[in-house]
């Protein structure tokens, strides 16, 4: 009697647990704050946090792109295309900012 | 004991019950189609993948189509019929180009695809800064009015010595199909961008969509924002297309009417059941005054928001719209 009742107990433990690591495992996969995914021809390169100021290089088809990314905005700073339209966005902290001689994309996401 | 067994079912339940309302974020890659990017992010969608390059292969099957500045790979593009003036085109050229020519009877001509020549030289004008001659626009007027387009069988023939331009209604009619193709698979809940100037909002798993339209003057600044599901609004802007030449400033959106481009507003956007229709009223009514606009909105069913000078200056609708 009192090894099925402890057996129920230890069930009921391991229930919990389960139950708790699937929580935090979908909180975790819940959208938290916002943050940039950079594309390069349609390949995801990076992600970023946009609450952390930093500026970083990449690599377009044709040319370096500097990103800076200040007070939770972020920006083209620098890029080697014609028409510059990407540098002329400026900072943004909704949308898309795009590079089409450069065929790179920032999607801004997590704050819909 | 089972008092204990009864609490893990029903904490079982409730967390179930949950994880059916967790909300999950399904981004993809933009398309580069029509010369815009086109973003859609779907929420809770099973197999999104393949539904996102479904909607991907309508934006490029239109584009390949619908481009005036170059031939595709079988030469049945409207580059192509502008300048052969005759090609065999697919069934979807065909559509397009009956749809723009209806929506130009349907705006009383304030949208009008035979605009061609006349954008392609405004466009010009933009990237150099030579505006063209009061002589030289209205020659370009006259032979505007007198081109038509013959449709018989696949053969489509341009008469006259104009130029079709579907600019105005391809990323709609594209937008629009995607929906359609998205609405008869039963998908609701995604939120489809095409270049900021075409949007659907279908529904955040089941929730409203909150959209913001931002100020063509300042792209951080929100001048209106939109609650609801299924909303399906197209914009018109002079935004990244337009150049200031002693004191004027010229865009690309052109009055077929004068010629030249209208300054009424800085931004129209308008809200309708058919992305298509969205996309050609809010070309055609960029060059309508208010009042104009006012009495057209009283023959069809559509509201519209009117943005100048850093206000709204005419809008039909309130920050809540459902559908």
């Amino acid at each position: 009697m009192n090894k099925l009742k402890y057996d129920v107990y230890f069930l009921a433990s391991v229930f919990l647990l389960i139950l708790i690591g699937l929580a935090v495992w979908g909180f975790m996969n819940l959208d938290s704050g916002t943050k940039a995914i950079i594309y390069y021809n349609s390949e995801v390169i990076k992600e970023v946090d946009l609450s952390k100021d930093q500026e970083f290089v990449i690599e377009g088809k044709m040319s370096e792109m500097t990103i800076t990314i200040k007070d939770g905005r972020i920006s083209v700073t620098e890029s080697g295309c014609e028409n510059q339209i990407c540098v002329n966005e400026g900072y943004k902290n909704s949308g898309i900012i795009t590079c089409l001689p450069n065929e790179v994309h920032i999607k801004i996401v997590g704050d819909e | 004991m089972k008092r204990i067994i009864s609490l893990m079912i029903i904490s079982l339940i409730l967390f179930l019950s949950s994880c059916t309302n967790t909300l999950v974020v399904q981004y993809s890659s933009p398309i580069i189609a029509l010369d815009t990017v086109i973003d859609i992010t779907f929420y809770n969608v099973d197999n999104y993948e393949e539904h996102y390059q479904k909607v991907k292969n309508i934006y490029l099957e239109v584009d390949r189509v619908a481009d005036d500045f170059e031939t595709n790979y079988n030469k049945t593009s409207l580059y192509d019929l502008n300048i052969n003036r005759s090609i065999e085109g697919s069934d979807l050229l065909i559509n397009l180009i009956k749809e723009a020519v209806e929506l130009k009877s349907k705006t009383n001509g304030y949208y009008n695809p035979f605009i061609g020549r006349l954008s392609h030289k405004w466009k010009d004008a933009i990237d150099t800064g030579i505006i063209p001659t009061e002589d030289e626009v209205n020659l370009e007027i006259d032979i505007m009015n007198n081109t038509s387009v013959l449709i018989e069988g696949n053969t489509i023939t341009l008469v006259g010595e104009g130029n079709l331009d579907l600019g105005g209604v391809a990323k709609g009619y594209a937008t629009q199909k995607a929906y359609e193709y998205l609405s008869e698979n039963n998908i609701t809940s995604y939120l489809l961008n095409a270049g900021q100037s075409n949007i659907i909002a279908g529904d955040k798993n089941g929730k409203a969509i909150t959209l913001g339209l931002n100020n063509p003057n300042d792209n951080n600044k929100v001048f209106k924002k939109l609650k609801g599901k299924n909303i399906i609004i197209a914009t018109s802007s002079h935004q990244y297309q337009g150049i200031e030449v002693d004191g004027e400033f010229y865009h690309h959106v052109i009055n077929p009417f004068t010629g030249y481009p209208d300054n009424y507003y800085d931004s129209v956007s308008v809200l309708c059941d058919n992305s298509m229709y969205a996309d050609a009223y809010s070309t055609a009514f960029f060059a309508m005054n208010i009042e104009e606009i006012k009495s057209f909105i009283g023959q069809v069913e559509v509201d519209v928001i009117l943005f100048n000078d850093d206000k709204i200056v005419y809008e039909t609708v309130g920050d809540e719209y459902y559908e």
